[in-house]
């Protein structure tokens, strides 16, 4: 996923102090926040106050996540204290107390407390993956973007064949990776199609395709039952041989923490638009958190524009994530996802482009002109409109098909041509009906004596109604008016 | 004078009717002596119409002004035709001698070979016979079935409907109207005519017809085990052409039936053209009135100029109807099957319009709409050309 930096999770206990890793506080002293002055607080002193204001920010987490939240807030100039614990050192949230209680005994008082705290990735339960002691076997490596890099360097420069498991959008990405670099490569994945959990059924075989033209093999609708180095056994008995098998199923939230503390808990830390949690004191971001009001399942938001928000929303702005958008890294592939596989397929409005001999298609799900969800494969210029349409939750513009297509739109037509067919049984066109008007023939019954209009399948014959009246109608336009003249005549001389 | 030469047209259904029109109305010499020859009960009424002519005495007769040089035989089939005679002959015996003869049997339903589908209370509908037969045996509140989810079948679903009876559709394909429609109207097809109390049951075909303890038709079961009950079927599962005269008088056939013609309605056979539903042109048949029509008036050239005439026009298939209060169209490469087309669609909760371009994204191939078909005479002159405008300047309902 491109949206989200992939730095190294490292935790560091240090030796004795066993907190702050990280002090910042920026600003000059206001006297904005209570208590504490807006310098570096630490260890030991934290423990002693009681309430602290909304702007004295407890992180707990030190991985990337806390990272971003950090520099965000120094970026925006917050003026209140941010100080940072890891989270193995922390033992209990007290939400009663605003306090955070940590392995030496020491307690630390909050104004603010974020949740930065981080997920890991799922292992899954395939019998051979681990060794005895517990460690990933030799061959079996972590793909998500957790792992860091070097896990994907790591995987690329031993030979051999290589199995992804998973085919979300890291398996998918991973796999697109190695297949550039020229790797010999297997998806093996439980769903219909690739990244099923949020691409409807033509744009999942659309990317099958993709994946297939490039070479690379997919097994769908398949699960891994054993490992033993070198060899992948699925369910249905095909034995793979793989020399690397590298792990996309998932992340699992570090959530503990937030579940002892009685705070709602789903997949990760469940947080609304704004990043709070139930308690208005804590907050949640990164890949320990759930957005509960996109309904996106477990899929990690972009973490930069949720420090950004949650920094935002802390040093005074009112600041909602903006949704996610999840995309494939290959330059060659532009997929671009937003939204739930729910909203894309429930949402009132459907657009949807399909032209598969380019392996191009867009399906925009509309909610009051507003998108909802959207996929957008193969067409680069349309997936960057739709993209800051959705982020920025603007109504989309008319001209639809221009939209997607990256064309400029048309100015709006001429009025219907005398060469419309109204009539196509006995192939009648708007001009000659206007024409058996003029000539006397002022209802339903005389046109079709004049021109056989509505003799066939009778389906125009709303339509030539429609015209008789548009052409008593007073203000018919220039040429009702003169034809009335004209016929009025005509039918007197008849 | 010269003696008048004797036109024979075999049926009289609305293809044939339009014929003779079309010869009387050119042949101002009156050098034509035309005679139909129809095996219903009835000369030529808007076949169409059939169904929405429950409620009355019967759909629209399309008259003919009353002329000495034509006439109509109702009851009466041709059970043989001789080219190199010129001669045809009728079921009582008699033998008809024609300059020009001109085939215009139209089709007779196709009923799936499945048991039970000759009981009792199992009914096609193409006829006005077949119409007064099924209001006869139409029960208020009880169960229909119709087979077949094309246009005739959810037309003839309409009917029983409006009979007071609650029927079920079946269909084979995947989808309702699989000629017309692509899956996504299809499907808001089946959803808008499933809240009119009409059950479309779609991707099953008909497995077997059950009788009652009276012997007469009391349900069906479809591929798969399912049972539905059915006090009256009608089958509508598609059309086949009426060729059966094509063996005895040595006129070779289209691959899927018909008579085998030119793009100028001819057959092989020297004087004897066929049009409408029973022509092959090319080896295709239509099933839709409007390229009947345009054969009819090629031949009617032909038979009045002496002279070859320009071929057909491209055949229109487009279709546009009302069904059961819900608007349907479709026209050009609907099924988007040209190389490289490429399909723009929109679908809100009662509509669905969708555009098939070319490869150019401008290039209109065709179009499917469904719920709301008032673009339609907008769209179709626009076949084979680029958009004038952007789509939904297009597709819009204009006001008034």
């Amino acid at each position: 996923m491109t949206t989200t930096t992939t730095t190294t999770t490292t935790t560091t206990a240090t030796s004795s102090a066993a907190t702050t890793a990280l002090n910042t506080t920026t600003g000059a002293t206001t006297g904005a926040t209570t208590g504490n002055a807006a310098h570096n607080a630490t260890a030991g002193t934290a423990g002693t106050t009681g309430a602290r204001g909304a702007g004295d920010v407890l992180i707990l987490g030190n991985g990337p996540d806390a990272v971003r939240l950090t520099r965000a807030l120094h970026r925006l100039g917050h003026p209140g204290p941010v100080r940072m614990l890891p989270e193995p050192v922390v033992t209990a949230i007290d939400r009663r107390r605003r306090r955070v209680r940590t392995a030496d005994g020491g307690e630390h008082p909050y104004g603010t407390l974020a949740l930065a705290l981080g997920a890991r990735p799922h292992i899954p339960d395939v019998p051979g993956l681990r060794c005895p002691e517990g460690q990933l076997r030799g061959g079996v490596r972590v793909g998500t973007p957790l792992a860091g890099p070097a896990a994907g360097r790591r995987a690329t420069t031993t030979p051999g064949p290589v199995v992804v498991l998973g085919a979300g959008p890291d398996g998918t990405d991973a796999a697109l990776a190695l297949r550039r670099a020229g790797r010999q490569v297997t998806v093996v994945h439980p769903g219909a199609h690739p990244m099923s959990r949020r691409l409807d059924r033509t744009a999942g075989e659309l990317l099958a395709g993709a994946l297939a033209e490039r070479g690379i093999r997919v097994h769908a609708g398949a699960t891994a039952v054993e490992f033993t180095p070198g060899k992948l056994t699925l369910d249905d008995g095909r034995i793979l041989e793989a020399a690397t098998l590298l792990l996309c199923t998932g992340t699992v939230p570090h959530t503990r923490l937030a579940a002892e503390a009685g705070l709602p808990v789903g997949h990760g830390v469940l947080v609304d638009s704004r990043l709070r949690t139930a308690d208005p004191h804590i907050s949640a971001l990164g890949s320990c958190a759930e957005l509960t009001t996109t309904a996106d399942g477990p899929a990690a938001p972009p973490a930069w524009d949720q420090a950004e928000a949650l920094a935002a929303r802390l040093t005074g702005a009112d600041r909602t994530a903006p949704p996610p958008v999840v995309r494939l890294r290959d330059p060659a592939l532009h997929l671009a996802v937003m939204g739930s596989r729910q909203a894309l397929e429930e949402a009132p409005d459907q657009i949807t482009l399909h032209d598969p001999a380019r392996g191009r298609y867009a399906r925009l799900a509309l909610r009051r002109d507003r998108v909802a969800a959207a996929v957008v494969l193969g067409l680069p210029r349309a997936a960057a409109a739709v993209t800051q349409l959705y982020r920025e939750a603007r109504p989309v513009p008319a001209a639809r098909l221009a939209l997607l297509l990256g064309t400029p739109p048309l100015r709006p037509g001429a009025p219907d041509s005398p060469a419309t067919v109204v009539c196509r049984c006995n192939h009648v066109t708007l001009g000659e009906l206007r024409e058996a008007w003029d000539r006397g023939a002022r209802d339903v019954a005389a046109l079709a004596e004049a021109t056989r209009a509505t003799t066939g399948c009778g389906s125009c014959t709303d339509e030539v109604a429609r015209l008789c009246s548009a052409r008593t109608a007073p203000s018919g336009g220039p040429g009702g008016a003169r034809s009335a003249g004209r016929g009025a005549r005509e039918g007197r001389a008849r | 004078m010269s003696p008048r030469r004797h036109l024979l047209v075999v049926g009289h259904g609305m293809t044939g009717h339009r014929l003779m029109e079309e010869v009387h109305r050119r042949d101002r010499d009156r050098r034509w002596h035309i005679t139909a020859v129809t095996d219903e009960s009835r000369p030529a009424y808007d076949r169409i119409a059939l169904t929405s002519a429950l409620a009355g005495d019967g759909p629209a007769r399309l008259g003919l002004r009353p002329d000495p040089c034509t006439r109509v035989r109702t009851g009466v089939s041709v059970t043989a035709v001789d080219p190199r005679s010129r001669t045809a002959t009728l079921d009582r015996g008699t033998e008809l001698v024609w300059d020009a003869l001109v085939l215009a049997t139209g089709s007779r339903p196709f009923v799936p070979p499945v048991p039970g589908h000759d009981l009792p209370g199992c009914h096609v509908l193409r006829t006005y016979d077949d119409l007064r037969a099924i209001r006869a045996a139409a029960v208020p509140g009880r169960p229909g079935l119709v087979v077949g989810g094309g246009l005739l079948g959810l037309e003839a679903a309409g009917a029983l409907r409006h009979l007071g009876m609650r029927p079920h559709v079946v269909e084979t394909a995947p989808h309702l109207m699989p000629m017309q429609l692509d899956r996504a109207g299809g499907g808001l097809l089946a959803g808008l005519v499933g809240a009119l109390g009409i059950t479309p049951h779609c991707g099953t075909p008909l497995h077997a017809v059950h009788a009652g303890p009276g012997g007469r038709v009391a349900g069906v079961t479809l591929a798969g085990g399912r049972s539905l009950p059915a006090e009256l079927v009608i089958f509508a599962a598609g059309i086949r052409p009426r060729d059966e005269l094509a063996a005895a008088a040595a006129l070779p056939r289209g691959e899927r039936g018909g008579f085998l013609v030119d793009d100028r309605c001819r057959t092989r056979a020297p004087g004897i053209w066929a049009i409408g539903e029973c022509a092959a042109v090319r080896g295709r048949t239509y099933g839709l009135v409007a390229p009947g029509y345009r054969m009819a008036e090629t031949v009617a050239r032909q038979l009045t100029d002496d002279a070859e005439g320009p071929p057909l026009p491209p055949l229109d298939t487009s279709a546009r109807l009302k069904l059961l209060g819900v608007e349907v169209a479709s026209f050009g490469d609907a099924h988007a099957r040209t190389p490289g087309a490429v399909e723009f669609a929109h679908r809100t909760g009662g509509t669905y319009r969708k555009l098939v371009l070319a490869g150019d994204g401008r290039t209109l191939l065709g179009g499917v709409l469904v719920g709301d078909a008032s673009a339609y005479p907008r769209l179709t002159p626009l076949l084979d050309r680029p958009l004038p405008a952007n789509p939904e300047d297009l597709l819009a309902p204009v006001p008034g």
